[in-house]
């Protein structure tokens, strides 16, 4: 799998067939569009080798930092983050992106989430509004207006198939003829809802004003699925990933889904994405080099035991390994006006400061490229934490979404442009 | 309280009765201070006090001065003692969460809780006023609330509820979309309830597609009814046992048998049963050293798949100066089947010239000798052909036979070996050895599944969805072990990369030593859809114990999809993982492998009732079929009228009241339409159905607040018992408006716990409620438990041991104290293990009695839940404190103020959580929480991970006794004994125990808490909406109408049925 990946990155560039690139080779006026990737690793890291001892421009590497310290100039890093209000250790994931606080309490309802206000913005740009990805986990990062989970792809062959396997006209028909039976059969949905509502009390109305609303939502989404429907997927030299089947070949599962994550914003079949590295159900990770380690969320729940210690370090070694190795694919791409990383916003973290005890405080926040001034540590108090939210709101006006706030944001961060 | 207060109490109660039906008491308040709110009531009354509740967020004066003299001191922006700050605290009882902690606020001082004693100086008098004045105020609002919206807001089904419902509809009970459809939102662990049941446009999107996706299933099968077959398929014939993508060095865990006599030859690297195997000796062979040559044919050994010392090759010229004539005596005429043996390969002969002469001519074949011969990869039969007149003579008479080859055009090297002539009688005789010899055979497994290796038969696909009886002949085996003493640069064949320890010997199993078992094994038998064996497609189809002495055939019956192979599980064997070594494997089972030799698998079927099938005719009625691809599509005469009048039953089924015209009207016009366009009338009808399917109607349960109607209360009830739309016999009582009627609830209540969708019930409730769905979460650490890894039979029978307890709980109408404790569980040989438990053996569950020392029996300490309130590595009493306290005592702790730290578990051995959680209650802002959440923690922790009782800790670092070995897993582990358990505590109520027994009796001192929660856990699940403030005097009704049973499950269900909580919106 890793020959494959080399042999594309050589020829990317050079022979992918990219439509918007095209459309810009034709005005060449128009800057790359900015994009945004949500990378949620759900065990985090050992907080003592993760965060930096000094803060600032000149901070000191931190041991996992060194792994991507190539791209220093590339990333900030965070600490003193955290939502307010957000705890239920692992159950936090679900709010990594929303910021709905108390997601273990009876009555927790999620809200949207930071790349479903971007979708809403520059969905409709895109063949795919947003793409919400998952390995070795069915949860997902991503949550629609009304707090509703969305699902995840949760293979790259998946993904890959949907992206660039162009069907026949016949299949395409086919595809259409759906699309457009879907469509009529929410016309009769529609119909009969809007007499339903007449006869129910007030609050059960407004749950079913919410299924109107949804319907008339996904109304809009098949219509804009039909018109993309009619358009040639655009075309690239890699083959379709052989994603594993054995749930401990998760980090070549990364790789792999960190490669199509690259090839979506490279070909510009979205903007949006998040990715939830399912690490919890990891059943134990096979290394590289074909070792194998067992008991991934085990080894999180170390009891401060020195074996247990390393061998976790081991795997969130090559957990940053990848990260800085899919920092360097995203530089590797250009574009009219530098790389593809210069454009995009990767966000990577965890809704858990130290996953050993389960607290969702002090979160390990890294944030690179999307033309931010990186090459910095943000340190944030530790007692009295920053709500991560001022980094999204941030990134929301770095991606052009006019807004000050964001859920439970109290400003944007300074530091960063 | 103690007994005095109690009479007195009692005494002054039944004084103040008239007071208390409708005011707003906390039943959790002791009866003595009813009786001074019923005063103090009055005196409120008279002087005005009692004011409408607010919905403004200031809180109300008489309760704000109250608040600002007694809580306020601790509880302000400052300080917020135990996370509360009453100061900044809205009067807001629109957001439950507020209302929440307004209702604990009334609790903790209505329990004189708070203010604490030493803080305050707060009389009694003042207390019943402040209390009774609060518990008004949120009385009155939600009561207001629910006269004008109901308890209960509008909910869609949720994912599971949805599944059913296609499966009861399409008769399809192994139909899955859950897993298709978006998680939904919960309510105190219940996905029930409207608030939280959201929905977007990715649930539409996914409704569209799973209905389509059910309704398409219904067309899939053949016009023609399929005939009833029964099929063997003999273990020998498979070519491997196992599944999923696995090191094929697995094989060696398998072997085949003779009856119990090994013979190498039949060992998976053979790949198959060898039909010729032992009728050589009647057949008539004549090898090339006996055959007449011209040219000069050249001997080789070249290639070792020869008959004799050698076989003969030409020169690859083709030029037809090479033949060999091959003559045999054969004993008598008759017709015979003529083989002839060569090697195969690429260059060889593409056209070897073979002549036969017999008694009807002269045969000429031209064979393909590149092929490998198809018989033992040495005989290629040239057919068959009769030697010797039957009218010549004597009929023993021998005959002369004769075969010749040249190489003439030959077109690559020629090979002569030997020719062979098997009598047709003695090939019937082969045949029937075959038999015998395949029904002897069997082939060994040796080891559990573990995902992704499960063995099984995979000959074997079900044709068609439907009824199966499978057959399985098996016995229990035992391989012998020898110990190897490996030297120098000798390894064991199946390791090369193995390095080896000299001073170690290396057991090493050795497949010519099998013995007959020296007990039974289990073994369990599952349907598996895909090919995928990690991916939930395993249904299980049946257990039986596989008997040392002989041979025995089980049956079971079974449901299989289209395409389902049977995979087995021999549940007691070692599942050893890659990379584990057979050295270390052998330390698991040091008398030998025990194993499991199966023989054969029969299947009959399909048994089929109705064709079409039901689920053809669910929603096609009588409407012919005729193929089209792998399905079938309807074809009715009159395309309309029949539309109608499928459309009208289905919607009649589907909704859950009477269809009015509009509706009908609305789904009809669009298969009008669909068929007027030209569509198909299936695809017209399958759009229709959908439609209904996605339509608000059919996914939402909404009416007017109030009392609900016979159609409101049947699906109620329905999707509380059998988590379903409601059935025909609940559809017709709402038809004739019989459900109002006490005793037909109570009989439909009977019917529905008593039906096989009761398990749904069982199932699903006690998944929300304990968590049982969380089970897998977290594995057990193979150092520190090496005895659990992938023992999935321990975890699969600590669920059932749950599930069949709380069934049998509602079935045998049991006191709700059980949940805490009883002297009875059930139990398989697996968990008896488990829980030390002597004498249960074999895979079937039974009831158990318990000693009274026991600490097992009651739900609070089954293994299940034991497991779902630890992780893999350690216990924490605070997560068992806090789950007890939520979901088997009703009083859910608030979380932890977010600024002080969690306590972090060291397994190092020095330190013990107690140690860890004192220093963690030494903090002020902790301790008030604590002395509730810790002593169920501390009570538990005389229990590991897995539930299984412990006398110490085991640690990683230090400890008294270093203990090591080899896990079920063949991992090789180390750890130590730790310190020892303190499962000693003193409860908030100032009770000292010593262990969980003590800690049990002392719960059970107040039986009431325990039927209190349950009733209110289920009212949750059964209704859809939280149970409020304004509920308590009803859940209490609930409660005195089941005291006499002893709060018996079965009667509580009936009373929550019963009740206005249920019978209004």
């Amino acid at each position: 799998m890793k020959t494959n990946r080399r042999t594309f990155l050589q020829a990317a560039g050079v022979s992918v067939s990219l439509p918007l690139l095209e459309s810009l080779g034709a005005s060449s006026v128009e800057a790359a569009p900015k994009r945004m990737i949500a990378i949620n690793q759900d065990l985090g890291f050992i907080p003592k080798r993760f965060f930096p001892k000094t803060a600032g421009r000149d901070y000191a590497m931190s041991p996992y930092l060194e792994k991507i310290t190539e791209h220093r100039e590339q990333f900030t890093v965070f600490s003193g983050l955290s939502h307010p209000g957000v705890d239920g250790g692992h159950r936090a994931d679900k709010t990594f992106l929303t910021a709905a606080p108390h997601p273990g309490r009876a009555s927790f309802r999620n809200s949207i989430s930071l790349d479903q206000v971007i979708a809403n913005e520059v969905g409709n740009k895109t063949r795919f509004r947003s793409l919400s990805l998952g390995i070795n986990d069915v949860r997902s990062l991503s949550y629609t207006q009304a707090g509703v989970e969305i699902p995840t792809i949760k293979s790259a062959a998946d993904l890959y198939k949907k992206m660039f396997l162009q069907g026949d006209r016949d299949a395409m028909e086919a595809q259409l003829d759906r699309l457009r039976r879907k469509g009529s059969i929410l016309d009769v949905v529609l119909g009969q809802s809007s007499r339903l509502s007449k006869r129910v009390s007030d609050s059960d109305r407004q749950r079913i004003d919410q299924y109107q609303t949804a319907v008339r939502s996904l109304e809009q989404r098949l219509t804009d699925a039909k018109a993309w429907e009619a358009r040639p997927k655009p075309t690239v030299d890699e083959a379709m990933p052989e994603y594993p089947e054995d749930r401990k070949e998760f980090f070549a599962m990364v790789r792999m889904m960190n490669d199509m994550c690259r090839l979506a914003l490279q070909t510009d079949s979205t903007r949006v994405i998040t990715l939830f590295l399912g690490s919890v159900r990891t059943p134990g990770v096979t290394f590289d080099d074909g070792r194998t380690l067992g008991g991934y969320h085990n080894l999180s729940h170390h009891g401060k035991d020195e074996v247990k210690l390393s061998r976790l370090e081991e795997i969130e070694n090559a957990q940053m390994e990848l990260f800085g190795e899919f920092l360097r694919d995203l530089k590797s791409v250009n574009e009219v006006d530098g790389n593809l990383l210069d454009n995009t916003m990767v966000l990577y973290g965890c809704h858990m400061g130290d996953a050993n005890i389960h607290n969702n405080s002090n979160l390990p926040i890294i944030l690179a490229g999307g033309g931010f001034r990186h090459g910095q540590h943000l340190a944030f108090n530790s007692q009295n934490n920053t709500p991560l939210c001022n980094v999204y709101v941030s990134m929301l006006q770095n991606m052009g979404v006019e807004t000050d706030r964001f859920a439970s944001s109290t400003g944007s961060l300074t530091g960063l442009v | 309280m103690n007994a005095n207060s109690n009479i007195v109490a009692s005494a002054l109660t039944s004084c103040v009765g008239s007071f208390s039906s409708n005011m707003a008491i906390d039943t959790k308040v002791s009866a003595e201070n009813k009786v001074v709110y019923g005063f103090v009531i009055i005196f409120m009354m008279s002087m005005g006090l009692v004011a409408q509740a607010s919905q403004g967020s200031d809180v109300p004066e008489a309760l704000s001065a109250f608040l600002g003299n007694h809580c306020i001191d601790c509880h302000d922006d400052a300080e917020a003692s135990g996370g509360l700050n009453i100061q900044s605290l809205d009067w807001n009882l629109d957001d439950p969460h507020i209302t929440n902690i307004w209702v604990k606020i009334h609790d903790r001082i209505a329990a004189e809780e708070m203010p604490p004693e030493d803080a305050s100086s707060l009389g009694k008098v003042e207390r019943g006023v402040a209390i009774e004045d609060l518990a008004g105020r949120i009385q009155r609002f939600q009561e207001k609330n629910y006269a004008k919206h109901g308890r209960s807001v509008a909910r869609r089904v949720n994912r599971f509820e949805y599944e059913n419902i296609l499966r009861d509809l399409l008769h399809d009970p192994t139909l899955k979309v859950a897993d298709q459809l978006p998680l939904d939102g919960e309510v105190h662990g219940f996905a029930k309830v409207g608030t939280a049941l959201d929905v977007s446009h990715v649930q539409v999107n996914a409704y569209l597609d799973a209905a389509e996706f059910a309704l398409r299933r219904a067309l899939e099968f053949p016009v023609k009814k399929p005939q009833l077959q029964s099929n063997r398929y003999y273990a020998r014939e498979e070519t491997r046992m196992w599944a999923g993508k696995g090191n094929p060095g697995w094989a060696r865990f398998s072997l085949a048998l003779e009856g119990l006599e090994i013979n190498d030859r039949y060992s998976f690297e053979k790949k198959g049963f060898d039909p010729a195997y032992e009728v050589r000796a009647e057949v008539i062979t004549v090898d090339n050293t006996s055959a007449e040559l011209t040219g000069t044919w050249r001997e080789s050994t070249k290639s070792s798949n020869h008959v004799g010392t050698h076989y003969l090759a030409d020169n690859n010229e083709g030029t037809g100066t090479y033949t060999i004539s091959w003559k045999a005596e054969l004993p008598k005429p008759g017709t015979y089947e003529v083989r002839v043996s060569f090697i195969g390969g690429k260059d060889m002969a593409r056209k070897a010239p073979y002549l036969i002469r017999h008694a009807e001519g002269e045969t000429q074949l031209t064979i393909d000798q590149t092929v490998t011969p198809t018989i033992e990869n040495l005989w290629f039969p040239l057919g068959r052909f009769r030697f010797g007149s039957i009218g010549n003579g004597s009929n023993s008479e021998p005959v002369v036979a004769e075969i010749s080859l040249s190489n003439k055009g030959a077109n690559g090297w020629v090979v002569a070996d030997a020719v062979q002539f098997v009598p047709l009688d003695n090939l019937e005789k082969e045949n029937q050895k075959a038999q015998l010899s395949k029904e002897q055979a069997s082939t060994a497994i040796f080891r559990g599944a573990y995902t992704p290796f499960y063995y099984g038969f995979e000959k074997f696909k079900a044709p068609i969805r439907g009824d199966y009886k499978v057959r399985l002949k098996a016995r229990s085996v035992l391989r012998k072990t020898d110990y190897v003493e490996w030297e120098g640069e000798k390894k064991p064949r199946h390791y090369p990369g193995l390095v080896l320890d000299a001073t170690r010997r290396y057991p090493t199993p050795v497949n010519d030593r099998i013995f007959s078992g020296k007990r039974s094994e289990p073994v369990k038998v599952y349907s598996s859809t895909l090919s995928e064996p990690n991916n939930q497609s395993m249904l299980p189809i049946g257990m039986f114990e596989a008997p040392p002495d002989a041979p025995e055939v089980f049956e079971m019956e079974a449901f299989f999809e289209k395409g389902a192979m049977v995979k087995l599980d021999c549940m007691r064997l070692p599942s050893p993982m890659v990379p584990a070594m057979p050295h270390t494997i052998q330390k698991i089972e040091p008398e030998g492998y025990p194993g499991v030799a199966f023989h054969w698998l029969e299947v009959e079927g399909p048994f089929i009732k109705e064709w079409p099938p039901a689920s053809y005719k669910a929603l096609f009625g009588d409407v012919p079929t005729e193929q089209s691809g792998r399905h079938v599509i309807a074809v009715p005469t009159h395309p309309l009228q029949e539309a109608g009048e499928l459309l009208s039953g289905f919607m009649t089924r589907v909704y859950r009241r009477p269809v009015a015209d509009a509706e009908f009207e609305r789904f009809y016009l669009y298969a009008k339409q669909l068929l007027e366009e030209g569509e198909t009338f299936t695809e017209a009808m399958i759009a229709t159905y959908s439609a209904v399917l996605a339509s608000p109607e059919f996914l939402f349960h909404c009416g007017e607040p109030g009392e609900l109607d016979d159609f409101a209360i049947a699906e109620r009830l329905s999707f509380f018992l059998g988590e379903s739309i409601p059935d025909e016999s609940l559809r017709a009582l709402a038809q004739q408006g019989k459900l109002r009627d006490s005793e037909t609830l109570r009989r439909e209540v009977d019917r529905l716990l008593e039906k096989p969708e009761g398990r749904r019930f069982v199932k699903e409730f006690l998944d929300a409620w304990l968590k049982l769905d969380e089970i897998n979460d977290t594995d057990p650490d193979r150092e520190l438990y090496p005895e659990y890894a992938g023992d999935w039979w321990l975890v699969n029978s600590m669920i059932e041991e749950s599930r069949l307890y709380f069934a049998d709980l509602i079935a045998g109408d049991r006191p709700a104290r059980n949940i805490i404790d009883a002297d009875y569980t059930f139990a398989d040989e697996r968990l008896a293990r488990h829980y030390g438990i002597p004498g249960v053996v074999g895979p079937t569950f039974r009831r158990v009695s318990l000693p009274g020392n026991s600490p097992y029996g009651g739900i609070l300490t089954q293994a299940s839940v034991l497991k779902v309130t630890a992780n893999g590595t350690v216990t924490s009493p605070v997560l068992r404190g806090v789950y007890v306290m939520e979901r088997l005592l009703g009083d859910p702790p608030s979380p932890p103020p977010p600024s002080v730290p969690a306590v972090e578990p060291d397994i190092r051995g020095a330190t013990t959580i107690r140690e860890l959680l004192k220093k963690h209650r030494e903090d002020a802002s902790c301790a008030s929480c604590h002395q509730k959440i810790d002593p169920p923690g501390f009570a538990l922790e005389g229990f590991d991970v897995m539930g299984r009782w412990r006398e110490n800790y085991r640690s990683l670092g230090e400890g008294s006794e270093r203990i090591e070995g080899v896990g079920r897993s063949g991992n090789e582990f180390v750890h130590f004994i730790g310190n020892a358990v303190d499962a000693s505590g003193v409860t908030p109520e100032g009770d000292p125990f010593e262990d969980v027994l003590q800690f049990k009796e002392l719960l059970l001192e107040n039986e009431e808490v325990i039927a209190r929660n349950i009733t209110e856990q289920l009212l949750v699940y059964a209704t859809g909406a939280p149970v409020g403030f304004a509920d308590r005097d009803e859940v209490s009704a609930i409660l005195e109408k089941s005291r006499a049973s002893e709060f018996g499950m079965r009667t509580i269900i009936h009373e929550i049925v019963q009740s206005p909580l249920f019978l209004r919106k």
